[in-house]
């Protein structure tokens, strides 16, 4: 309870404050961090990618030495929470799932107001390749299958996405356009809704991310007919990859972290640590594949030149599907 | 039957019953704060479940569920504010009766009903998982367009006294469920260049803000008036003829609130909804609906309890999550390492049972707790208004910023409550507003989706299913229509 009668006492001690606040931030990279991180998720509780961020904080604490809370900032396509993950101060405090969306949206709507440029990559956490899926019961054995059965009767079959701009969306799209065939879109809300809508034979085929149809191949409710990737391990056994059948299509999703444009290369560094230390935890790994995602990280500027890759093929694959 | 038995065993060891019981409460609390819906309480406990045993932890998302979505009938009786976007319908009788001094007796059918709903639910979810869980997968786009406007048509009997006024409402809030990113083509509507508006307008703020603030400003042009005459909750249990009369309607909305809340896509808040339509078009006296009937509450209160059992259905039975606190209960399933379906039925068939167990003894605990603490519970109306109002202006505030962590939907709580305030003075309902809100996203969605699988051919919207379900849209409006020209033509035929 001090006043301060003397006006040279009160401007003091403000410059005071002011040096403090100053010396404060600059060794604020050294300590960091010394307060909660908040993990902006820019979609709904109970979402893949909420579920992903969960997991990840709860890993990641004690190799941040600190801890991370989760805030669900949802709406506008995710631009709600990209938003403020991307204008939060840059100290780290406050960092983001960056996913999909973020590579496709600033495409597919207009006046989406943040991109990847707007952060500086922390870490990617796992990049499930997209596939097709048909009811068991359809008929169609192979993609060779399908392709004849859309060319015998064009515009009928139907294939359902996760919503219109999705890379699901842009996946098949990218796909009828390489292999010849006019096919109907169905937008779904989500890739769950789509796959159950294949199994109760609603639509006639459903892309969707890897991770998100592993249950269901597994107990043999879909079958998959195409993995869209180059690599043979992020496939699934006995089922042959898109590219074996002469088909260049990668634009599958993704989730990782990033923190504010500017934040010092000092915290970035902390993050990308606490971040390779959690990939490599073996019981995040574990945590990660019982709920259908396998890890797949990248680090720091290798993910950035990575993010850069993503977003550019994204406009590619919009531009193909005439968006 | 000795599974049923073991399950119940299990569920009833001490351990499991307490965790159980903590479950519902914290449930029932969530589920009264306006702003925290079932999806949230399931949401933020779910991650603590990862560390428990299986079963402890699918049970106390159950618990938190059931809890929550009875829970918010009381903020909705007492208040007038719906605590969950199910309780909507429970407003409209549940507060009316409250206001005529009779809190206690619309806690006490409140609790009946959901419990029956609840227990109704469980039965069918252990007894006929495998039947209904096909007939729910049979719903493709053309069958829940038809499901999405006969909810709609609920915003005729939610209207009250005014329909032409109902349907005034209903359309300001299809209008603004069209604002935003339409989910069929990206296209961005509405928006004026404000990103949170892309997003679409989220009916939590708006609810809060329609129901709430109205009754706070209310409760300020009381101030130097008279008092208000302090309550006294005596009957909480209301009277024989009561309960004989609202049975047929517990009965009934049980029935469709779990063939609702199994139908994926659909929750409790489109049972309640659908429930209390129905149960007004069968009522003897649908012209009390509204007014504080008791019917009307039993029919709100079994239909959305009668969803949670319901939804929990296609989840075990297929692996198909209906909605999102489904969806996250697929999650716990899966970070166990188990995936619901077919097979875990076969394989983990106890696990199953004393899950049928849990969702039972969970919905007994919402009777017990729902009726010893009604007393308690009506106390609220006890606290001086002048403690009352701000204390609730600080829940709505606190419950619209919570849902996104975003101040703009504290600034649509408000604007909301402005124009709830307009509409009661000018005695237009509200109720209608949020049924075209939340239903609006539902019916376009499923209308684009119609389209596409049809591909122009009008007549192939018209599935056994929906042709069921369009027959019963029309219904009320052709049936009077058809008995007036029997009787004009049964007197032509006398005068001739």
């Amino acid at each position: 309870m001090t006043f301060i009668h003397n006006k040279r006492v009160g401007y003091t001690s403000a410059l005071a404050t002011l040096a403090l606040c100053v010396t404060a931030s600059a060794a604020q990279a050294d300590n960091f961090p010394s307060k909660p991180v908040e993990l902006v998720i820019p979609f709904a509780q109970g979402g893949g990618t909420d579920q992903v961020g969960r997991i990840f904080a709860q890993y990641a604490q004690p190799h941040l030495g600190g801890d991370i809370f989760v805030s669900n900032r949802t709406g506008g396509s995710g631009a709600v929470g990209f938003s403020h993950g991307a204008r939060a101060k840059p100290d780290g405090y406050v960092i983001t799932m960056i996913v999909t969306t973020l590579a496709a949206a600033p495409h597919t709507i207009d006046g989406y107001p943040v991109s990847y440029k707007d952060f500086e990559p922390v870490c990617l956490l796992s990049a499930p390749p997209a596939i097709l899926a048909v009811h068991p019961d359809s008929g169609i054995k192979s993609l060779a299958d399908l392709v004849k059965k859309a060319k015998a009767e064009p515009g009928k079959l139907t294939f359902g996405t996760a919503g219109p701009g999705s890379n699901t969306h842009l996946t098949g799209a990218a796909f009828a356009t390489q292999a010849g065939i006019d096919i109907r879109f169905m937008p779904h809300k989500g890739s769950g809704p789509a796959l159950t809508a294949a199994y109760g034979k609603h639509i006639d085929v459903a892309i969707a991310d890897k991770a998100e149809v592993t249950p269901w191949h597994k107990d043999g409710r879909l079958k998959v007919l195409t993995v869209f990737s180059e690599d043979p391990k992020s496939g699934f056994e006995g089922v042959p990859l898109a590219s074996a059948d002469g088909y260049k299509v990668d634009i599958g999703s993704f989730r990782g972290i990033g923190a504010p444009k500017g934040t010092p290369a000092a915290t970035m560094k902390v993050l990308v640590d606490a971040c390779r230390k959690t990939a490599e935890d073996k019981e995040f790994n574990a945590h990660m594949e019982k709920t259908g995602t396998e890890t797949y990280a990248l680090f720091g500027k290798e993910f950035g030149t990575w993010l850069k890759t993503k977003h550019d093929s994204f406009g590619e694959a919009v531009k193909a599907a005439k968006m | 039957m000795s599974l049923l038995m073991e399950g119940f065993s299990v569920v009833m060891e001490l351990n499991i019953l307490l965790l159980l019981a903590g479950a519902v409460l914290l449930g029932i609390v969530a589920g009264a704060m306006p702003g925290i819906s079932a999806t949230m309480g399931v949401a933020l406990l779910s991650p603590l479940t990862f560390t428990m045993e299986p079963l402890a932890g699918i049970l106390s998302l159950v618990g938190v569920y059931c809890g929550a979505v009875y829970g918010g009938s009381l903020s909705a009786i007492l208040l007038g504010i719906p605590g969950t976007p199910g309780a909507v319908a429970t407003t409209l009788d549940g507060y009316a009766m409250s206001k005529q001094g009779k809190p206690g007796i619309a806690l006490g059918i409140a609790t009946l009903s959901s419990f029956l709903g609840g227990i109704l639910s469980a039965a069918a979810l252990m007894l006929l998982s495998y039947p209904i869980a096909d007939f729910a997968l049979a719903f493709g786009p053309r069958e829940y367009l038809a499901l999405a406007v006969f909810a709609l048509t609920a915003m005729a009997a939610l209207s009250g006294g005014s329909f032409l006024k109902g349907m005034f409402a209903g359309f300001i809030g299809l209008f603004l469920a069209g604002i935003g990113i339409d989910e069929t083509y990206g296209v961005s509507r509405y928006h004026f260049g404000y990103v949170l508006l892309m997003g679409g307008v989220s009916f939590i703020p708006v609810t809060i803000g329609l129901f709430a603030i109205p009754e706070t400003l209310l409760s300020i042009e009381r101030i130097g008036r008279a008092p208000r005459r302090a309550l006294r909750v005596n009957r909480i249990i209301p009277g024989r003829s009561v309960l004989a009369r609202i049975l047929p309607a517990q009965l009934r909305s049980s029935v469709i609130g779990t063939i609702v809340g199994a139908v994926p896509g659909a929750g409790s808040d489109v049972a309640a909804i659908v429930g209390y339509s129905q149960g007004k078009h069968m009522s003897r006296q649908p012209e009390l609906f509204g007014t504080g009937s008791p019917e009307g509450i039993a029919c709100a209160e079994s239909a959305n309890n009668a969803a949670t059992g319901g939804s929990l259905i296609p989840l075990l039975t297929l692996g198909i999550p209906g909605g999102a606190v489904t969806a996250i209960m697929l999650g716990t399933f899966m970070t166990h390492g188990l995936q619901p379906g077919p097979l875990l039925l076969h394989n983990n068939a106890p696990l199953v049972y004393q899950i049928f167990a849990g969702v039972f003894v969970a919905n007994i605990l919402l009777l017990v707790f729902g009726l010893s603490g009604a007393k308690l519970f009506a106390r609220v109306l006890q606290i001086p208004e002048s403690i009352l109002t701000p204390g609730i202006l600080l829940l709505c505030v606190l419950g619209s910023y919570a849902m996104r962590n975003h101040p703009v939907d504290v600034l649509i709580m408000f604007a909301a409550g402005m124009v709830g305030y307009i509409m009661v003075k000018t005695g237009i309902p509200r109720a209608p507003l949020i049924i075209g809100l939340i239903l609006g996203p539902m019916v376009e969605g499923e209308l684009a989706r119609s389209l596409i699988v049809v591909g122009g051919e009008w007549q192939e919207l018209f599935t056994p299913i929906s042709t069921v379900i369009w027959l019963l849209v029309f219904a009320p409006f052709v049936a009077p229509l058809v008995m007036k020209g029997v009787r004009h033509l049964k007197r032509t035929i006398k005068t001739t």
